[in-house]
């Protein structure tokens, strides 16, 4: 290949890098939901295109980057996540299933009630189906842990009706805690903790358990006594603030997640027991071309989970190109180096 | 501005201002006794990261403050390393290197232990972040290279070390790497906890265009190799600023909200 082309294609990739750079520096600004339009976009599906086309050409027309080891890893690393990301992006996915019949959808979401199964992949608003899976997925459970030495009682005092409520004090949830308000308004006193509050009424009396059957409803019991001497036991739900309200007191209780599970279970034709999985925060399940991804959950009754679900299509490629990157990079900055210096020291000896 | 009247803020005034001790004796050539101050330094912010460590029960790189604390105890050993490994010198610039990344740790962010939320209890959160606070750290030294060769005359040089330009390539190629895993690792972690290998959030992209400076650097310099040498080290200036904005704005500034924002 002539000089004048080698010379040629240096200068482009070096302004390819500084345009992408500066797309990037743009695309910061706009935030990831435009940016991610913006970056997939048809425009920039050519942008991309052409930048795979010019690294390719580029280890096709430079000798050396042939012959380093460590310069074509880096090279083919790059094209291989470029390629990659091309064909797992919505474009990518469209022309497989134009071309191929490889109907999958890049992105959605998923609504699986507690005991229940699904199917349905449904778009960020869960309101439109986007696609139906080949197989349902069933919810055995789900449940949260919590970080339970961080969980706090807030407490808020509201002066007058419509008045704005302002943070009069905060303890530690922990049964035994005491908390002194000022003058006129009561001692608060922790009595228990609930991980799943129940009221269960018999023969006209109401008991209250915490139940350690499925599901959750953390609380406190909290005894209230007031500068007259009157003594009140009140609860404070974590999932129901609206009930949290002592005459001009409001309380918050706020329980710090530490992971949430949903134990899944695959289902293809009805028949249970393919894979079953109890996903949390990263850690995914990944069956039939797609990835499950714990991502929300029934913010009141925990009655149900949302999974986020992606298609694997492309990732191969893309963790093939960092791995031989990786590879790349460090083998051209610091381990040939290190080699040709022992080689030489062993020469010298 | 805030004072740590605690155990912790203390261990970090008294490396940082031990640190400041050496490099003002390296400035008044006592080089021996700025070299002991510099290895207290070091060892008093070892002591005060592994005190941080046994405090909040993990690995101390969850925010910015203990990220600062981290770098802290990286800079002599970067220190030892380039002056033996890669023939790069200028101690002094370390030590004080190493009182202005104790600074923010100190008086600027808070030193509140935080639980670590869902996403970042992952194998990956230690390696992810410790790469990118080695390369960042040895980048600074390499900045500090490139402002070496753009201000000070050349020639007056130990000649046991290599000169600036040289040296701040030296520095780029021992951090780059790093940098490189450090982006992987990311990727590899916002597969497993987001579902995406690539969020095109803020934080990410400001790391992309960070790693796209200082490769267009390497290309820029293998092109026209030590041609233009204040263009090169102007570039690893760029790269610095790149660092600290990915670091710091990203975190800081609300204008760049997003998936990475538990990290201020």
């Amino acid at each position: 290949m002539s000089k004048k082309l080698r010379w040629f294609l240096t200068r482009i990739v070096l302004l390819w890098i500084l345009a992408l750079a500066v797309l990037s520096v743009i695309g910061a600004f706009w935030g990831a939901t435009r940016a991610r339009e913006f970056f997939n976009s048809f425009p920039m599906q050519v942008f991309w295109l052409v930048f795979t086309l010019l690294l390719t050409v580029g280890m096709l027309a430079f000798a050396r980057l042939r012959q380093k080891v460590g310069l074509l890893l880096i090279h083919a690393g790059c094209v291989l996540v470029l390629v990659g990301g091309m064909w797992g992006s919505d474009l990518g996915h469209q022309l497989q299933k134009q071309f191929w019949g490889i109907d999958k959808v890049t992105q959605g979401y998923m609504v699986v009630l507690e005991g229940k199964s699904a199917d349905k992949i449904m778009s960020g608003d869960i309101r439109r189906e986007l696609a139906r899976l080949p197989f349902r997925l069933h919810l055995h459970d789900f449940r949260m842990e919590y970080y339970q030495e961080r969980a706090k009682l807030l407490v808020y005092h509201q002066v007058k009706s419509g008045s704005q409520i302002e943070m009069i004090g905060q303890i530690p949830a922990r049964p035994g805690e005491v908390l002194l308000l000022d003058q006129g308004l009561p001692l608060l006193k922790v009595l228990r903790q609930f991980h799943n509050f129940r009221i269960t009424m018999e023969n006209g009396s109401r008991t209250i358990t915490d139940d350690a059957q499925a599901g959750e409803n953390p609380a406190l019991e909290l005894e209230l006594t007031w500068p007259d001497g009157k003594v009140q036991t009140s609860y404070v739900f974590e999932r129901f603030p609206k009930f949290n309200q002592v005459g001009p007191l409001h309380f918050r209780y706020m329980l710090m997640p530490k992971d949430y599970f949903s134990d899944l279970e695959v289902e293809v034709d009805g028949a249970p027991g393919k894979v079953r999985k109890m996903v949390e925060v990263n850690h995914p399940l990944h069956y039939g071309g797609y990835y499950f991804y714990q991502s929300d959950y029934d913010h009141q009754g925990g009655t149900y989970t949302v999974l986020s679900v992606t298609s694997d299509t492309g990732l191969g490629i893309v963790f093939g190109g960092y791995f031989l990157l990786c590879l790349g990079t460090f083998w051209h900055f610091w381990f040939s180096g290190i080699f040709q210096s022992c080689r030489q020291r062993i020469n010298s000896d | 501005m805030e004072i740590k009247w605690t155990i912790q803020g203390g261990m970090i005034y008294t490396a940082l201002a031990t640190y400041l001790l050496a490099f003002l004796l390296a400035v008044i050539k006592k080089p021996k006794a700025a070299k002991a101050l510099y290895i207290i330094g070091f060892l008093l912010a070892v002591v005060s990261f592994i005190y941080r460590w046994l405090h909040v029960h993990h690995v101390p790189m969850q925010n910015l403050f203990e990220v600062f604390v981290t770098m802290g105890i990286l800079i002599y050993p970067l220190s030892v390393f380039s002056r033996k490994y890669l023939r790069v010198g200028v101690e002094a610039s370390d030590m004080l290197l190493g009182a202005v990344v104790l600074f923010p740790a100190g008086f600027i962010f808070s030193a509140q232990p935080q639980a670590l939320p869902p996403a970042l209890q992952c194998w990956l959160f230690a390696p992810h972040v410790a790469v990118y606070i080695i390369s960042y750290v040895i980048m600074a030294k390499a900045a500090v290279q490139a402002l070496g060769q753009l201000s000070l005359p050349s020639g007056t040089r130990d000649s046991s070390l290599v000169d600036y330009e040289t040296a701040t390539y030296h520095m780029i190629c021992l951090g780059f790497p790093l940098m490189t895993l450090g982006l992987v690792f990311g990727s590899w972690w916002g597969h497993l906890a987001w579902g995406d290998w690539w969020g095109w959030d803020p934080k990410e992209l400001w790391s992309l265009v960070t790693w796209l400076v200082y490769l267009g650097y390497l290309h820029f310099r293998y092109i026209y190799g030590r041609k233009y040498k204040r263009i090169n080290s102007i570039w690893a200036l760029v790269g610095i600023v790149a660092i600290l904005i990915t670091l710091l704005w990203v975190n800081l500034a609300k204008l760049f909200s997003g998936l990475h924002s538990y990290a201020t």
